[in-house]
């Protein structure tokens, strides 16, 4: 009989996949983070605001949807390309539909602006691919560290 | 602007297409070729532009064939059913439907607007 193993295994090439520090503020329209960065390419600041945007919308869902980046309709990024320091991570949601989600997203560093983009996301049902069982939790988890500061991986 | 013009700005630009391609009966998936990920794009973009909820469900008429089998499994009216679930066609343009079912998706332009129509009127 085959044994199902209920694991997620994700090869992101980096240490751990959450690319957030700590969720300080998160509102209905509103969420802020910050992440810390050592001389890392600018692809990880936009994964960055992109894993915020999307833990906004799940906040928003309550969770009980599937919810993943669908589109990035346009992102502005530092033209040195390296990332560097402490950022503070902002997000808006500008329009929404019931499965889909828009944001501005936007990463400062010493209230200057280093990058900023328009995001889009959508929900789904969970299903036999984006298991209810294991996801539902891990995000809450995920989220709640982050809420009380504390960095997971 | 008128909220056909308005509709057509918006499609125009996700879909990269000419205006003047777009009329109300305009098919968005049998003519235009839109995506499922074109049409979350086009939900946001009206919830934008026209400042009023919208149900993906409801004005891509994604649960249409469900009704339909729906209505027919409860020995109900289909039309009487359909203008209950999507209350803001019209019952002529519930017949359209119905009749167009075998061509293919039968989202047009025009059931936009009249979702548009609707929803700013608060109904």
């Amino acid at each position: 009989m085959m044994k199902i193993v209920n694991r997620i295994e994700i090869n992101s090439g980096l240490e751990g996949f959450v690319l957030l520090d700590r969720i300080s503020e998160t509102g209905a329209t509103t969420i802020i983070g910050e992440k810390r960065y050592f001389n890392d390419p600018v692809y990880l600041g936009i994964e960055s605001l992109a894993q915020l945007g999307a833990y906004h919308v799940r906040f928003l869902t309550g969770f009980e949807n599937h919810a993943f980046l669908l589109k990035i309709n346009r992102c502005t990024i530092p033209a040195h390309h390296i990332l560097n320091g402490s950022y503070m991570l902002k997000g808006t949601l500008v329009s929404q539909s019931k499965s889909a989600f828009c944001y501005a997203l936007q990463a400062d560093k010493g209230n200057k602006v280093q990058i900023e983009g328009e995001f889009l996301y959508a929900t789904a049902d969970y299903d036999h691919m984006f298991n209810k069982k294991i996801l539902q939790p891990h995000y809450r988890k995920v989220f709640a560290c982050l809420q009380k500061e504390s960095k997971t991986d | 602007m008128d909220i056909l013009e308005e509709i057509t700005e918006i499609l125009a630009e996700i879909l990269d297409i000419e205006n003047n391609n777009i009329s109300p009966e305009t098919y968005l998936i049998r003519e235009l070729g839109a995506e499922s990920i074109d049409l979350l794009e086009l939900a946001v973009a009206l919830n934008s532009r026209f400042k009023i909820d919208v149900n993906d469900d409801e004005i891509f008429l994604r649960k249409l064939r469900q009704y339909v089998t729906e209505a027919e499994q409860q020995d109900k009216d289909i039309l009487q059913y359909l203008a209950e679930k999507l209350p803001f066609l019209m019952h002529k343009r519930l017949e359209e439907i119905i009749a167009d079912l075998e061509g293919g998706p039968t989202l047009r332009v025009k059931d936009l607007i009249s979702y548009v129509e609707r929803q700013r009127d608060g109904n």
